[in-house]
């Protein structure tokens, strides 16, 4: 099976039979593209015994496994992490940073991962509300002119949100919950569709914001320095290290183009409309 | 997906011209192999020295681009590193040796162009290695985490410190007092390999040339493991090329006659005629006439390590290959260990991985259970 994320296409050689749905579901109005393929991957059943008694599922790139197996139960969540680890392990073409992406009006919101940002739930609520979901985990940076490029994904949602954004959106799209994972409860939502997807183009990057949900906390808004955003990109940039000066200049430069601010939150429609009106230009 | 030919990979090692040939779905396959190779920068950096990259499809070139900055990340890495050993053991009197992939990265060989390296070598002499241990560990070098079993292996059996790693930069280190496990008692005499050293233009000591290449050849034939032989084998390949004149042969094959390790040498001319078809010069073979391989030797060469070699992957390998590098995993270990050594090493080998086939791998992890 082909699993086409847009900018990376992967051949997907075997699986589950009991995941074919729900990879459909996700990816199948992909069209085959006739492209050639990027990774190799498999989701397979090791042991003899752990077939019958808490089986598991490894991960598989090619013809060795980055990761330790999970239990079969989880096998979903472990195809996205796993495209996830080749994107990230073999590209270093572009700079690859861990946030989620938002568009309004080609233009683009960066969202850096932190725990506990509620970076997942707001990405999950933007992209159902009138925004084009980009990317939940991974901000793909041109390193020439540092736009943005979308990537067609899913968006990982974790423990209470599944049920926020289910109760919010009954109609949304999403696969069978994966108990316990070591993120918690997970499950993915489909937040665009390929028809929406085929139409997107790279896009500049406007604002870099880092929320932080707080219960008790009226929307408050912070400008952040550029001190502080550059070592939060830097951080969270998987490739870093490796891309080197190329990275130290590309992250340069998108701070000093981009709006930077940090925001605490309870709750997601008021964020939007900051979002909407303050950092989308 | 479209399977490859075994030539097809190193005819395009020798000459990336032969790449512009290949269809999109010829593509696919060679990357997938030659990633899995670690030979995906090597090709890229062959495919640039004769301008030929620029007309590869878009697909081969964005794959190939990007490993390179992969390689070049390591590249300075090891730089980096060495730099750092070197002050730290230079100030205690200890002259750190590179070995493998660091000897070609710090000494620029053309081989070393997009190299992949799991980890850093180096040689000490055996009596500074206590102090080089305490030295590494009092910056901030740990051990890796391994069972008790291993750890004995290392200690008691290699007579070696086991692989120290740099949890900020996440290097991995391996310090030798020897080119082979002493305990196989086929080690060689280490002033043969550092009597005389070469220095970098930065002033690192690695091996001379001859001692090199004999070194990636008792590495290479005297090991267990083939899962970079292809890359090795190109390794020595384009050493030789690059270096060999009829001193270095001379030296080559008197430095494999003293440490004892011509048969090795023979086994990898053959390996390197048979993939990359080699010529070896004559006056190398007749100086090799009288040491003629056995007629068993002579299959193991052509046979055995061939396959083993070659890559094994699903698009390419073939059946004799999977019992071929079984042969040669286990010749791995036979010249490596005294017979009893070996003995109990495979019953525990054995009995781990029989718990892995039947209960699943990381059984005995804490997490898992």
């Amino acid at each position: 099976m082909i699993v086409n994320t847009g900018l990376y296409n992967f051949s997907l050689d075997s699986f589950p039979s009991k995941l074919s749905p729900i990879i459909s579901n996700v990816y199948a109005d992909a069209a085959e593209q006739d492209r050639p393929i990027d990774f190799a991957i498999s989701l397979r059943k090791d042991s003899l015994v752990r077939r019958f008694l808490k089986p598991q599922i490894t991960f598989y790139s090619d013809i060795h496994a980055p990761f330790k197996p999970l239990p079969l139960s989880q096998a979903y969540a472990l195809l996205e992490w796993g495209m996830n680890w080749c994107i990230a392990a073999h590209d270093f073409s572009r700079l690859i940073v861990h946030a989620a992406v938002l568009v309004k009006n080609n233009q683009a919101i960066i969202f850096p991962a932190s725990p506990g940002s509620g970076k997942s739930t707001l990405t999950a609520y933007l992209s159902l509300n009138g925004w084009t979901l980009y990317s939940d985990e991974m901000a793909i940076i041109d390193l020439d002119n540092q736009q943005v490029s979308p990537l067609y994904r899913p968006v990982c949602l974790k423990n209470d949100s599944i049920s926020i954004i289910k109760a919010l959106h009954p109609e949304a799209q999403m696969t069978p919950v994966c108990k316990d994972t070591q993120k918690g409860d997970v499950s993915h939502l489909k937040g665009i569709d390929w028809q929406n997807y085929s139409k997107l183009e790279p896009v500049d990057v406007v604002g870099m914001v880092f929320p932080k949900y707080k219960k008790e906390m009226d929307l408050t808004i912070y400008t952040c320095n550029q001190l502080q955003a550059f070592e939060a990109m830097s951080k969270h940039a998987f490739n870093y290290t490796v891309l080197g000066q190329e990275a130290f200049n590309v992250v340069g430069k998108l701070i000093q183009k981009a709006s930077l601010f940090e925001v605490e939150y309870n709750s997601l429609p008021e964020l939007a409309e900051f979002l909407a009106e303050d950092v989308i230009r | 997906m479209k399977k490859l030919q075994h030539h097809l990979i190193s005819a395009v090692l020798l000459d990336p011209k032969k790449g512009l040939n290949f269809d999109l779905d010829t593509w696919q396959s060679v990357i997938l192999v030659l990633r899995e190779e670690k030979l995906l920068a090597t090709l890229y950096h062959l495919a640039l020295d004769i301008a030929v990259f620029e007309q590869y499809p878009e697909f081969a070139q964005r794959h190939l681009y990007s490993a390179s900055i992969y390689a070049r990340r390591q590249s300075k890495q090891i730089f980096y590193e060495a730099l750092l050993l070197q002050e730290l053991l230079g100030k205690n009197g200890i002259t750190p040796i590179f070995l493998k992939g660091a000897n070609y990265t710090l000494r620029g060989s053309k081989n070393s162009q997009g190299r992949i390296c799991s980890d850093i070598d180096v040689l000490v002499k055996v009596e500074d290695l206590d102090n080089c241990e305490s030295l590494l560990l009092s910056q901030n070098w740990k051990s890796e985490k391994l069972t008790q079993y291993d750890e004995r292996y290392y200690r008691k059996w290699a007579h070696e410190i086991p692989p120290l790693i740099h949890p900020f930069r996440g290097t991995v280190l391996d310090v030798h007092h020897n080119l082979y496990l002493p305990i196989s008692g086929r080690s060689p005499k280490i002033e043969l390999f550092i009597n005389e050293l070469e220095f970098t233009d930065d002033n690192f000591a690695v091996l001379k040339i001859p001692q090199t290449v004999m070194h990636s050849i008792i590495h290479l034939f005297m090991n267990e493991n083939f899962s970079s032989g292809m890359r090795d084998l190109f390794d020595i390949y384009r050493l030789i090329k690059a270096y060999a004149d009829e001193s270095f042969w001379n030296e080559l094959i008197v430095l494999a006659r003293q440490s004892n390790f011509l048969v090795e040498l023979q086994y990898c001319l053959r390996a390197l005629e048979i993939i990359f078809s080699f010529e070896v010069p004559e006056y190398v073979s007749i100086a090799l006439n009288e040491n003629q391989l056995s007629w068993t030797q002579r299959i193991w060469a052509k046979h055995i390590f061939v396959n083993a070699i070659l890559p094994q992957h699903p698009l390419i390998s073939l059946s004799r290959q999977s019992f071929a590098s079984s042969l040669a995993y286990f010749r791995g270990h036979w010249v490596k260990m005294p017979k009893t050594v070996l003995i109990k090493h495979f019953i525990v080998k054995m009995y781990n991985q029989l718990l892995d086939q039947v209960l699943g791998k990381h059984q005995l992890d804490p997490k898992q259970l």
